[in-house]
């Protein structure tokens, strides 16, 4: 009996449709789980940087104020800090990406407004008061210092990576917002869907990161609390 | 048509990163490749003011990244081979939280885009890891509308048959 070939089962036009349907959601799925790495990030931000000095001499040509260069002179002295072997600020931000791998640290049962976790003496702060409990920590290493990381969540959810870098403090990125409270310079700015808040703490650079939902005013709370004096800047 | 021509502002570019890194990441199948290639592309773009005559900033940059892989692909294939990173081995990547589940998925899916043909790569590239419009993406692939609907139907349904288990032969 002369018959037709069963088709296979991809030349069914529907099993086909369902394929193209699946790839679609698997791509957009992993679309959306993909960001850039902030490492990649600031390379392509030192890159910018680098070719924009032809730009600047046109500015200066045209004569830009005297205040904006003097100004930009002194963001410069006031934030080149760091050696040239020393980690970037992003790259720093990075190592608390995984999480924490380490339990919450102790209280401090001396000083209520401290943890007992320190790197090179300097302890982390206690923040039970604002409600940001200490949740996880972890240790890293970076260009050869070691890099301690705590963890704090929000009653509302949000976590924030608080990372004291060990050794000289380091460069804070050129592109940042510079607030001062009370006599600290403390920079911020946003990458990707984080906040990034940068400040020297005794000499040492501490950096924390949150989402962006978290108001910027909090966390700058946050990183200069003091309990007056009890916490070392 | 806009027959303005404007400088692209190198000041906007970081908005496209992400969307540039899963270009590259789907055409090279390699996460440190990707970097790589984006890098080279941003370099290039800012070596010289980039005088643009529509306002499709991200179908400017896909071009020149496609170029970029392109122009990287041939030279690689005048240098001697050099031996792959084993598949067991894998950075850490922060660019993907911190659900190893979501890492694999990511990672398969690329690979398996990075495997297509090239002209359906680059439709499904264009339109669903870049997320230009079929009609932008026609006019930087240099294609028409009906071609990038027929390649990125059947590139989706590549992917998708890529990703299932090994089915057994069918007697």
């Amino acid at each position: 009996m002369a018959g037709t070939v069963p088709p296979t089962p991809d030349d069914d036009p529907r099993r086909e449709e369902e394929l193209a349907e699946r790839g679609r959601e698997l791509v957009a799925l992993a679309v959306a789980e993909t960001s850039a790495p902030l490492a990649l990030r600031e390379r392509i931000e030192r890159d910018r940087e680098h070719a924009r000095p032809s730009h600047r001499r046109r500015w200066l040509g045209l004569g830009a104020s005297f205040a904006a260069v003097a100004a930009a002179a002194v963001a410069a002295l006031v934030i080149s800090l760091g050696g040239a072997s020393a980690p970037s600020v992003l790259a720093t931000v990075q190592l608390a990406g995984p999480g924490p791998t380490l339990p919450a640290p102790k209280h401090d049962t001396t000083n209520d407004a401290l943890l007992q976790t320190k790197i090179e003496g300097l302890p982390f702060p206690n923040w039970d008061q604002f409600e940001w409990r200490a949740v996880g920590t972890r240790a890293d290493e970076i260009e050869g210092r070691r890099a301690t990381t705590v963890f704090y969540d929000s009653p509302k959810g949000a976590r924030a990576a608080y990372t004291i870098l060990g050794g000289s403090a380091i460069k804070a990125p050129s592109d940042a917002k510079m607030i001062d409270i009370r006599g600290t310079p403390f920079y911020v700015m946003y990458r990707g869907g984080q906040q990034v808040v940068v400040w020297d703490r005794d000499g040492h650079t501490c950096v924390m990161s949150a989402p962006r939902s978290v108001p910027e005013a909090n966390l700058l709370k946050l990183a200069a609390w003091d309990a007056g004096g009890s916490v070392p800047f | 048509m806009n027959t303005d021509a404007r400088v692209l502002d190198p000041a906007a570019l970081g908005d496209h990163v992400d969307r540039l890194y899963r270009a590259a990441w789907a055409m090279c199948g390699s996460r440190e490749d990707a970097e790589d290639l984006v890098q080279d592309t941003f370099a290039r773009v800012l070596a010289k003011p980039r005088l643009l005559r529509n306002d499709d900033d991200l179908g400017y940059l896909l071009r020149v990244l496609r170029n970029t892989f392109v122009s990287r692909h041939r030279a690689s294939t005048r240098r001697p081979t050099t031996t792959a990173m084993p598949e067991t081995f894998e950075p850490v990547d922060h660019s993907i939280g911190s659900r190893p589940e979501a890492a694999f998925g990511a990672r398969e899916v690329f690979t398996h885009i990075s495997a297509l043909p090239e002209a359906f790569r680059d439709a499904l590239v264009a339109v669903d890891v870049v997320g230009l419009s079929y009609a932008e993406a026609a006019r930087v692939l240099g294609t028409r509308e009906a071609t990038i609907t027929s390649r990125l139907y059947r590139a989706r349904a590549q992917v998708a048959r890529g990703m299932e288990p090994h089915r057994e032969g069918v007697l």
